[in-house]
């Protein structure tokens, strides 16, 4: 191979400076500037071809090979010449074209210093007969550094590149039409441990490589983003990141950063200086507002050139506004289209230009709005939800008319519910309105609770205890539902059975039609719930149930009917039962009938019993 | 960098690919590749179609460099899953490929650019040895199939006479075998014996039938290079393996003098 000699005033020195082992602070941003260089030199050669020879199915591979101590970067980009590769090995020399290259700062070639000894490149440029050959070696660079300050910086830096820089001509067993660059890390022993983590690596990538536009900006807008960026040939062949044979990011339009979870405020934004549109934005935030799953979605994106701009925690839009939030409930990707905004050296921000500062105020103005928008939208959406639930519950608290409990504790938990459901309603819907539907629903509820209070009405004048305290002592056990056993309400001592269970014939039952007919002649199936059978003698003392020898004192006046029963009435209490049971049943067959009726043929059917 | 003659690649795309053909229609999928392809990697180039995974050795790190190179610029990287190691194939196959977490091969290319026997002091060689270690391996990892070997070298060798008496130790086992004179320009025809020989006793140590489906012979631009396909098949044997081709079989089988005007 043939040595070529290093041509004059190629050799920058702008950055010389500022380089260093630590130019990158993480090793993954190094990497970052390699796959960076590649797709510079892919988009070049979509500039360079005509658009004969670029065909759309054509694939553009970036193959990144990790090996135990090194590290390869292969594209089919445009590839290098002798002045370009003398160019692409000095320091601080950049002559990439701003908004069509991602590469701004002309030390890429540098970024190797963070992570090996030397860099080796293999080149061969589209359309050319040569292939060059050049090696970097870092240590020469660094060692060196230290005398920095005490000679000519310009004579300096010429001279350290001449002696870190090789330029070889290479074999060249190529056909004419191959084009590609091969870049050849030796890594350092940082490097290799941050390497030898593959899956890191590929995640790495996977998210911070991509340079396409979400599918959520449209059209219009997208075509001014790709044209403004030259990113139409691209987008034809789409770019491939493979490491070790194992596929890890595929430029493609449609499939980046996609809004997959439940996101409001999606829209577009413009930010102008004056009339020129300096970044087109889009911001989201989570509907419920909650953390954004999705590692692709979350946060708030700045790109350069399609490049990200953004730290390893990511994503610096959070940690540079202070707001933690913004990592995690947003989504959103800022495309900057100023040629004056330049990234910082590893990419994790921009430099702080006065157009930046514009757009920096107008983006933190941006989140407030979409804060604001947001809150709204979300409480309007909370209060939906919540009725939503409140509908869904009330449907499996209010039971068929048919449906109503046989125990007067199951009754006055019953009507507890519907009494606070109605509240709820109350507080959701506001006023009462005609043919709202879950006024319906609470119309059914005033019917039950009405029905309600006539069974323990009458229940109460039977027993000749206040409704009231009857009522109170089954809320409270009502309040202790897992302490206290469900048991059905027993008058006295003895054990009852249900009149079903016993010979029915002699009681008789109202039909759907109000008619009195004999379970004999009954050929309907009672659907309705069946009372829980006692086992057990239960006393009357455990439930406080006043005896029979006290029917004489006053009754809860809740009904003008209830006031009427004759007090001096004596019945024996397995009458009074059968009479309850046949008034409960009357209840689910005719439950339209009014509480009045019900009442009224409840004591006369008493008077009888007891005449 | 190492370019190919003409003749080999005749070798490579014709009778090489034929049998590769085959394999691949008996196991029924793409092969699994080992060897020193090269720098420019012609064989892969030739037999891509009918291979899936390689692995590729190459001592000299530049030209490992340029079988990257090579694998990404002619697109194969696309179709096959690749892994370039630098190393020494026969220090590799005797101490670390046992470490190796591969499925056997299919496919095994020893290319070598050298002689066929290169001695340690111990007087042992470390090229035998690792044919040894190869037929270990496929064994050890329980391959059920056969596969293909091929080996090309150069005929050249400046032993001290182990060649002739490695023959003479033939001899005893197929007395019936013709010993080719040991004058120059028959030096080809002593390897077309030699190396099977030495092969045959490595695989069936390991229990693997091996048959000799062709050698070849061709005049590169340095020395005269001998090619030999084989083909292993497991021996259900329990013990050492009786290999179903003799020494006089092979004896017998003509060696192809290829030029490059040589039709299939």
């Amino acid at each position: 191979m043939e040595l070529v000699q290093a041509p004059h005033n190629l050799l920058g020195s702008k950055l010389l400076s500022a380089l260093g082992p630590k130019l990158y602070h993480n090793p993954k941003y190094a990497l970052r500037e390699l796959i960076q260089n590649a797709y510079d030199a892919i988009n070049q050669l979509n500039r360079v071809m005509s658009e004969e020879d670029i065909t759309a199915t054509e694939s553009r591979r970036i193959e990144i090979v990790i090996e135990e101590d090194t590290l390869h970067v292969l594209d089919s980009g445009v590839g290098m010449d002798i002045n370009e590769v003398w160019e692409y090995c000095s320091l601080g020399l950049n002559k990439k074209v701003r908004r069509l290259d991602a590469g701004a700062h002309g030390v890429g070639t540098y970024a190797g210093a963070a992570i090996g000894h030397s860099l080796e490149v293999w080149t061969k440029k589209y359309g050319s007969n040569e292939a060059f050959n050049a090696i970097i070696d870092y240590d020469v660079i660094f060692d060196n550094e230290t005398k920095r300050g005490t000679i000519d910086y310009i004579e300096y830096a010429e001279d350290l590149t001449r002696k870190a820089v090789t330029v070889l001509r290479a074999e060249n067993p190529y056909l004419p039409e191959v084009h590609f660059t091969h870049v050849k890390i030796k890594l350092n022993s940082e490097a290799k441990v941050m390497f030898s983590k593959i899956n890191e690596i590929h995640n790495f990538i996977s998210i911070y490589c991509p340079v396409d536009f979400s599918p959520s900006t449209d059209s219009i807008i997208v075509d001014h983003i790709k044209n403004g960026m030259q990113h139409v040939s691209a987008i034809q062949t789409p770019i491939e990141i493979f490491v070790n044979n194992i596929p890890v990011y595929k430029q493609n339009i449609d499939n980046v950063r996609p809004i997959k979870e439940d996101t409001l405020g999606v829209d577009l934004k413009e930010i102008k200086i004056g009339e020129k549109v300096v970044a087109q934005v889009w911001l989201g935030l989570n509907r419920k507002l909650e953390s954004i799953k999705d590692p692709l979605t979350k946060g708030i994106v700045l790109f350069l050139d399609g490049f990200m701009i953004d730290t390893d925690a990511r994503p610096s839009i959070a940690q540079y506004f202070k707001r933690d939030d913004i990592a995690y409930y947003y989504t959103g990707e800022v495309h900057l289209l100023d040629s004056t905004l330049e990234p910082d050296l590893e990419r994790t921000w921009i430099q702080p230009t006065p157009s930046w500062k514009v757009i920096e105020s107008k983006l933190k103005e941006l989140v407030k709005n979409l804060e604001s928008t947001v809150q709204k939208r979300s409480q309007q959406e909370n209060a939906v939800k919540s009725l939503r639930d409140l509908l869904d519950l009330a449907k499996s608290v209010i039971p068929a008319e048919s449906a109503l409990p046989t125990d007067a504790w199951e009754l006055t938990e019953l009507r507890t519910n519907l009494e606070n459901w109605k509240k709820s309603v109350k507080k959701y819907y506001g006023p009462r309105k005609k043919n709202n539907y879950p006024f319906d629903i609470q119309t059914k509820c005033d019917t039950l609770i009405k029905k309600c209070d006539a069974i323990m009405t009458a229940i109460a004048n039977i027993r000749n205890t206040p409704i009231n305290d009857q009522s109170k002592k089954t809320t409270d056990m009502s309040s202790n539902l897992d302490q206290q056993p469900r048991t059905p309400f027993i008058f006295n001592q003895t054990q009852v059975n249900h009149p079903e269970h016993e010979d029915k014939k002699a009681l008789p039952v109202h039909n759907e039609h109000n008619q009195i007919h004999t379970k004999e002649n009954d050929n309907t199936v009672d659907d309705s719930p069946q009372p829980i059978e006692k086992s057990a003698p239960i006393s009357t003392k455990e439930y406080n149930v006043t005896p029979f020898e006290d029917i004489n004192k006053p009754s809860l006046p809740l009904t003008n009917t209830s006031k009427q029963i004759d007090k001096t009435l004596q019945i024996d209490p397995e009458i009074m039962y059968q009479l309850i049971y046949r008034l409960i049943d009357m209840v689910k067959k005719s439950p339209t009938e009014s509480n009045e009726v019900l009442m009224e043929w409840f004591e006369k059917e008493l008077h009888k019993e007891c005449h | 960098m190492f370019i190919p003659s003409q003749e080999k690649m005749l070798i490579t795309s014709n009778d090489d690919f034929l049998l590769l053909k085959e394999l691949r229609n008996e196991l029924d999928r793409n092969l699994v590749y080992m060897g020193l392809p090269g720098p420019l990697i012609n064989d892969l180039l030739t037999w891509s179609e009918v291979l899936s995974d390689c692995i590729c050795f190459e001592k000299n790190e530049k030209e490992k460099d340029q079988i990257i190179r090579s694998l990404y610029i002619s697109e194969l990287t696309k179709r096959l899953r690749f892994k370039v190691i630098c190393a020494d194939v026969e220090e590799y196959l005797i101490n670390r490929m046992q470490y190796y977490d591969t499925p056997t091969f299919d496919l095994v290319n020893l290319d070598y650019f050298g002689p066929p026997i290169v001695l340690t002091k111990d007087g042992s060689s470390n090229r035998v040895s690792s044919w040894e270690k190869l037929f270990t391996f496929q064994t050890e990892r329980k391959r059920s199939e056969p596969f293909v070997l091929f080996i090309t070298t150069s005929v050249r060798n400046k032993d001290e006479g182990e060649i002739d008496k490695m023959l003479e130790d033939m001899k005893h086992e197929a007395p019936d075998i013709l010993i080719p004179h040991n004058a120059p320009g028959y030096e080809h025809l002593k390897m077309k014996l030699l190396i099977p020989y030495l092969l045959r006793s490595a695989a069936s140590r390991e229990k693997w039938d091996l048959e000799l489906k062709y050698c070849h012979t061709y005049l590169s631009k340095t020395s005269r290079m001998v090619h030999f396909a084989f083909r292993a098949e497991p021996s259900q044997s329990r013990l050492v393996t009786r290999h179903k081709q003799s020494l006089i079989d092979i004896s017998n089988l003509d060696m192809l003098d290829i030029t490059s005007n040589y039709s299939d």
